[in-house]
């Protein structure tokens, strides 16, 4: 009796392993239905992301309202949305360009293939703007703070940072400046700073990048002490200049904004504020799924509700 | 015959009820093993216990009169390194601790004029391009600069079209987690420091001192509830209690060591009391009044009889109280916060391996990889500390036999 079930148990056993095996090989096999509906993934409204993604395919005001949205769609942070288009074959999402990777499909847009040479000569027009905004002058920790920041800025604008920029998939502006040629302008790079710290936060998805450029910037700049903190594109002005905020732990020197500044926001002058890079967004699609590029359009109509099933598109 | 093989039948099926069920529990366990260990296994390695979380950058130039190097490598590469004879670097393609594709130098002949280079820095002494360093970019005057982010070959391709760089930008490796593990240790150490002696005390109390009425009735059983309390509402008590007033007391400016392992003190209390009490109770009342019989006062009793023999179950308390410090992580991104730090102090940010873990998830795009390798760090620790106070107590015991036979 003992035995007949050891056996059993044994032979259960090795029929869950192989079924485990088997699942992960046959996904990349079986047909696309086009009759199925289209499932809608989304970043939250506090994303840079869903605002260059929304305002690029023409339905702005899907960029902070929920309930413009097609019924059940879901929300999803970057990670969630690119390890679920990798599983969900009838969805559809968006992603920055520097996280497409080769489990998803990046569709064109009108036409443009999501390259980062399509982008640098502005063919690819589904993008967003990376921004920089600073405290008031003489608002700062220090003097040498203020001088740091500013030499950041300057820095920003130099071949090198855009290297650096490059570097991390985002597109530069373009220079023709080094650092070498304006350094001598910035005298607080020449002496040791490693007991300085500067705060920088802001945007999340801009944060791979402005960690990459102050890692470059340190030792440029006497290796300042470069503190991350990035909690969204609205902490960009709330930290810096928000008179509620700015002055609290939280408060930070230089904060991002991975869209263009709005509203409060634009009342901070001009000399505060300013652009870094561009970054491409890509909407994405399951490998399985036979459509290979949209338009603003098709896309308007898939997150507006127009649209239901795949068949829609192809139509 | 026929109520015989009814019994049988229903036998049979109650026993592939047992059968069925520890085979799944089985198989869960061993899935997510597999799990763990067939994402984590590829970055075990010794540098990412030994290194630093913060990579040191470097900017440098080249001096002024140094010669190209024309040399042949010296050692044998492999088909991914991609070798420059005219600069005497050899370089290839790797994935570095944190995930992300890096140019790694894997060799350097010693005439070539990037073995040694020029600080751009404020530092004065030249730098030493070793092996093991990840380059970020090289620029040239009037010429594209390489980026790390196209490869080795197309930066070997670069440097062997130039004569002359104008910067280059190399870092160590980072991603370490040597600082975590650091604050862990420090956080075990510190959390059994504050919440041992309080917990078996209050053990001895409630078993040896405690009249057996309704207060201490209702003590036990509020004790018991705490066990079961979710460890973020400890986190959200340490944040409004123990932050601030380590914040007052210390040099410390917001979450911190110490407040972290109050926090974990307090979520350990209620465990360590239980298995101390229990392991109490077990101990013959005939120890205690052979105590008393012999002279013995009820303190001298409590603590010099009874104490002792009480101590592999306090060992089983510690050992279940490490485990719980080592695997906490909710209540700590509230008490110490979620700032992975190289240099550990008390009155610090930093965070244990747990909280690492959620910061490498939390990145974007999430560090999956790093993170199951971390899991088996950890479950690698429970394992040696497990097999640790087996062997502690078993000395203990046997010392103990020693003594009274």
């Amino acid at each position: 009796m003992k035995k007949i079930l050891s056996i059993l148990t044994m032979l259960l056993l090795g029929v869950s392993l192989i079924a485990c095996g088997e699942k992960t090989t046959t996904v990349s096999t079986s047909s696309f239905d086009e009759t199925k509906t289209i499932n809608v993934y989304t970043r939250d409204t506090t994303s840079g992301t869903r605002t260059g993604f929304m305002e690029g395919i023409g339905f702005a005001e899907a960029a902070t309202s929920d309930s413009v949205l097609v019924e059940g769609f879901l929300i999803k942070d970057n990670t969630g949305i690119l390890s679920t288009i990798g599983i969900d074959e009838y969805g559809i999402g968006y992603v920055s360009l520097s996280s497409v990777n080769n489990t998803i499909k990046g569709l064109s847009f009108n036409g443009v293939a999501p390259t980062e040479a399509n982008v640098i000569n502005d063919t690819y027009g589904l993008k967003r703007p990376f921004m920089w905004m600073l405290r008031a002058d003489g608002d700062y920790p220090s003097q040498d703070v203020e001088d740091i920041v500013n030499a950041f800025v300057a820095f920003l604008g130099t071949t090198d940072g855009g290297d650096i920029i490059n570097n991390q998939g985002a597109i530069a502006l373009p220079s023709t400046t080094t650092w070498d040629s304006i350094k001598a302008n910035h005298d607080v790079c020449i002496q040791d700073n490693s007991d300085i710290t500067v705060r920088f936060g802001g945007s999340d998805s801009i944060q791979k990048v402005a960690q990459a450029l102050t890692a470059a910037f340190m030792p440029k700049c006497g290796n300042f002490v470069a503190e991350h903190d990035h909690t969204g594109s609205s902490d960009a002005y709330k930290r810096t200049n928000d008179p509620a905020i700015k002055d609290t732990s939280v408060g930070k020197d230089v904060g991002f904004a991975s869209r263009n500044f709005r509203g409060a926001e634009l009342e901070v002058p001009a000399i505060q504020r300013g652009q870094l890079a561009w970054d491409a967004i890509v909407a994405i699609v399951n490998l399985n799924n036979p459509l290979t590029g949209v338009t603003a359009e098709d896309l308007k109509k898939m997150y507006d509700g127009t649209y239901t099933t795949w068949a829609d598109i192809q139509g | 015959m026929s109520k015989n093989k009814k019994r049988k039948a229903s036998d049979f099926v109650l026993n592939s009820i047992t059968y069925l069920s520890s085979t799944v529990s089985l198989i869960t366990l061993l899935g997510i093993l597999i799990f763990i260990f067939g994402q984590g296994f590829k970055l075990l390695n010794v540098d990412l216990l030994v290194e630093n979380f913060e990579s040191q950058g470097y900017v440098a130039d080249l001096y002024d009169n140094v010669r190209l190097c024309n040399c042949e490598p010296t050692i044998e590469f492999d088909e991914n390194t991609y070798y420059s004879p005219k600069w005497g670097v050899a370089l290839s393609d790797t994935t570095d601790l944190l995930g992300r594709t890096v140019v790694k130098v894997e060799f350097v002949d010693k005439d070539s004029p990037l073995y040694k280079v020029r600080d751009k820095g404020i530092g004065n002494d030249p730098i030493e391009l070793r092996d093991e360093y990840h380059i970020i970019r090289i620029a040239f005057d009037e010429y594209p600069t390489a980026l790390s982010r196209y490869g080795s070959e197309n930066m070997i391709n670069y440097l062997e079209a130039n004569d002359s760089l104008r910067e280059i930008e190399f870092q160590t490796e980072g991603g370490g987690i040597r600082g975590s593990i650091i604050t862990t240790l420090y956080l075990i150490v510190l959390t059994l420091a504050f919440a041992l002696p309080i917990g078996i005390a209050a053990a001895i109390y409630l078993n040896e001192y405690a009249p057996a009425n309704k207060v201490t009735k209702l003590m036990r059983s509020l004790i018991e509830t705490l066990t079961g309390v979710p460890s973020i509402i400890y986190g959200l008590m340490g944040l409004a209690v123990f932050v601030p007033l380590t914040v007052k007391l210390t040099s410390a400016t917001g979450g911190n060591l110490l407040s972290g392992a109050m926090t974990l003190a307090v979520i350990l209390l209620p465990i360590i009391i239980r298995t101390t009490e229990e392991s109490l109770k077990v101990i013959p009342d005939d120890y205690r009044q052979a105590s008393l019989a012999l002279g013995a006062s009820k303190t001298q009793t409590t603590f010099q009889i009874v104490l002792p023999s009480a101590v592999p179950g306090i060992m089983t308390a510690t050992l279940l109280a490490i485990g719980r410090i080592i695997g906490e992580s909710a209540a700590l991104v509230f008490a110490i916060g979620t700032a992975i730090k190289d240099e550990v102090s008390l009155t610090g940010k930093s965070t244990s391996l747990a909280v690492h873990i959620w910061a490498m998830m939390t990145d974007e795009p999430a560090n999956i990889e790093l993170s199951a390798t971390i899991a088996i760090i950890i479950m690698f620790i429970v394992v040696i500390l497990n097999i640790l106070i087996k062997i502690i107590s078993g000395r203990y015991m046997k010392r103990k036999m020693g003594v009274s036979s």
